[in-house]
């Protein structure tokens, strides 16, 4: 093929190509974000809460609060456990870096295990729960 | 040689063990007393700030423990042993000191075994006589015993006689008072000796044993309050220096669950108190700082350590870390002297002698009252069952009490003890604990080898070993505690063990023991940190 067969194949192509695009739905792209996890709580006096975050690539968890101790781990690709002791209250008490804050249904939260401000451990943890939200 | 350091350290001890004891100077029956507190001196405190020994409480007159079985009246002149009025075991004697000066002797047989009782009655029968007595082996000069004011101002001696022979007592006015209607009565008595008697000795040439401790391989540790030292003295008795001091007093010693032990010291004046941390090396750190008199000391079976504040008339409560958990107010016990006792049950529950006539149990974060004795209760221990031993530092006794405190033997055991006197049971040398029970003898009333020395009760006597002090402590790594929690690497079962009793102890290593470890190690964040913990005050 000389020269000009391969420009004009070259236009084809191109020209193939954008009429394709033009007819196939829009791939999003991911929008990496912040999720805020909220505790919700029944006591007042919550001293300490180990949580389980579940959902694709949490990549990072940090404390909302200097006034808490934080440390968490990735536990599997969908998985992360978090660990926060200080006076805790309801509200957000981490915030989790997502690879797409649009599928942030995809996530969930749950309470493990409780312990009061005297170091007690709670016998149950009904009516403990972890919202996720996307951070404004 | 006596230096002028040496010298300036000795008046300090000299100043101190007058506030610690008002001891009484052998022979010093016609040597004028420090008159100031009933007889205690104060420390050199400034003005305004508390002293280390306050005036000890004064008990009512003893019950008397026989019947009398005659009643003799003294036979001038029975100014010395060779003319002494002849009395026997039983007997009351009466009499005057009169004029001025008047000694009255008395002399009497003894067979051993004999716990021997001798009871002044004179100033709370209304007589203006402040008596002052003597007991003096058969030679009728070397002084085995002496008493001031015990009973009020009344004299009061027990002692467990170990040789057979003709005894004798003096009693006299304090400082050469007498004349008419100086009168007085002497009741000399005696009881069976204690299941712990005969004492025997187990190291002497101690300066002035005060403190004292089981180590983890049969060895014991000492604070030596005059030569400024912690002592370690091995299985067999062979006493050694651990540490010197040069500018501090050893008060009493723990050994926390590192493998350390924690000294409770004081400045030479006494005005500010710490806890040191000694490795088994003899290598010195500071554990804890900012007490006052910081007197007795150990550790519960969370690993936490208590530190006794006589000044403050607190107890303090730390982790096995050095951290300040909480504290409690005992100055309702009136606790005053360094010479008062810590020791825990074995169900968990801390005692403390108030080192007067006192044994406290620490429950709901404030004293209560669960022994009342006879003056100058000081060492406390107990065994595997919850029996508790309390040492008599002036009587030179050990009474035993029943957990529920019901006084089981009195006294357990009374020979070749002078106080003030601390009492540990051993441990051997896998650590286990023994029936062994020791006690650390300062002095008082006893003669050589017994000044400074420690002896131990008669082993066919113990009833069971003692109950363990502290636990065996573990430093773990905070983001490893954490870890563990968080479904990482697992943490050592002993470690697990240790969190767990740390915390809430509930059997498992969980989320409220590690906010529990944080707050031990001095992690917890600041806003978190002024929470109460379940037993706290």
């Amino acid at each position: 093929m000389n020269s000009t067969g391969k420009i004009l194949a070259s236009l084809a192509l191109a020209s193939a190509l954008a009429c394709g695009n033009e007819s196939a739905p829009a791939t999003p792209m991911p929008t990496p974000g912040a999720a805020a996890a909220s505790l919700v709580t029944p006591n007042a006096d919550d001293g300490a809460i180990l949580v389980s975050l579940t959902g694709p690539g949490i990549t990072s968890v940090q404390s909302t609060s200097s006034a808490y101790f934080a440390q968490s781990r990735v536990v599997s690709a969908s998985e992360v456990r978090l660990l926060v002791v200080g006076n805790l209250s309801a509200g957000m008490v981490a915030t989790i870096v997502v690879p797409d804050v649009r599928r942030i249904g995809e996530y969930s939260g749950s309470v493990l295990e409780v312990a009061s401000r005297g170091d007690e451990v709670r016998n149950s943890v009904a009516g403990y729960a972890i919202q996720l939200a996307v951070s404004q | 040689m006596t230096t002028p350091r040496r010298a300036g350290v000795l008046l300090a001890v000299a100043a101190i063990l007058g506030a610690l004891w008002a001891f009484p100077v052998t022979g010093a029956a016609q040597i004028p007393k420090p008159r100031e507190q009933g007889g205690r001196v104060t420390a050199g405190y400034p003005p305004g700030l508390r002293p280390l020994r306050a005036g000890r409480p004064r008990p009512p007159a003893a019950a008397s423990r026989s019947t009398a079985l005659a009643t003799i009246t003294e036979t001038e002149p029975n100014d010395a042993p060779a003319t002494a009025t002849s009395v026997a075991l039983g007997d009351v004697a009466s009499g005057n000191i009169d004029p001025a000066g008047d000694v009255d002797y008395y002399a009497f047989d003894v067979t051993v075994p004999t716990y021997l009782i001798l009871d002044v009655d004179a100033n709370r029968s209304g007589s203006p006589l402040d008596p002052i007595l003597s007991l003096y082996a058969p030679d009728g000069t070397t002084e085995l015993a002496f008493s001031d004011d015990y009973n009020g101002y009344d004299s009061h001696i027990e002692y467990s006689i170990s040789t057979t022979g003709r005894y004798y007592a003096a009693i006299a006015g304090y400082g050469g008072s007498g004349g008419s209607g100086f009168f007085y009565s002497l009741q000399f008595t005696s009881r069976p000796t204690g299941p712990g008697d005969p004492t025997t000795l187990f190291a002497t040439g101690l300066d002035g044993p005060l403190g004292s401790a089981a180590g983890p391989a049969g060895e014991l540790y000492v604070t030596d309050f005059n030569s400024l030292r912690l002592l370690k003295v091995s299985p067999a008795g062979a006493v050694s220096t651990l540490v010197a001091f040069s500018n501090v007093v050893p008060i009493h010693v723990v050994p926390d669950g590192f493998g350390n032990l924690l000294v409770t010291i004081e400045d030479l004046g006494f005005t500010y108190g710490a806890v040191y941390r000694v490795t088994p090396t003899g290598q010195v750190s500071t554990f804890a700082t900012g007490l006052y008199v910081a007197a007795a000391i150990t550790a519960g079976p969370d690993g936490d350590v208590w530190v006794l504040d006589t000044g403050r008339q607190k107890l303090y409560r730390y982790s096995p870390f050095g951290v300040l958990q909480d504290s409690v107010d005992v100055a309702a016990t009136g606790v005053d002297a360094v010479d008062a006792g810590l020791a825990f049950s074995p169900a968990g529950v801390l005692h403390m002698s108030n080192s007067n006539d006192r044994v406290y149990k620490i429950d709901g974060g404030a004293p209560q009252l669960v022994i009342s004795g006879a003056l100058y209760l000081e060492g406390i221990a107990f065994d595997r069952d919850g029996y508790l031993y309390v040492a008599n530092g002036y009587l030179g006794t050990v009474q035993l009490y029943s957990p529920t405190y019901e006084l089981v033997s009195d006294p357990f055991a009374g020979s070749n003890l002078g106080g003030p006197t601390s009492l540990v049971f051993g441990r051997d040398g896998a650590g286990a604990m023994t029936s062994r029970l020791l006690a650390t003898n300062y002095g008082y009333n006893l003669q050589p080898p017994y000044v400074g020395s420690i002896v131990e009760m008669n082993p066919a006597g113990m009833r069971a070993p003692g109950s363990r002090i502290g636990i065996d402590a573990v430093d773990v790594a905070i983001n490893a505690a954490a870890d563990h929690l968080l479904g990482g690497a697992q943490v050592a079962p002993a470690a697990q063990h240790f969190l767990d009793v740390q915390g809430n102890n509930n059997g498992r290593y969980d989320v409220g023991d590690f906010r529990a470890y944080l707050r031990s190690k001095g992690q917890l964040p600041a806003a978190a940190g002024v929470a109460a913990r379940r037993e706290g005050p």
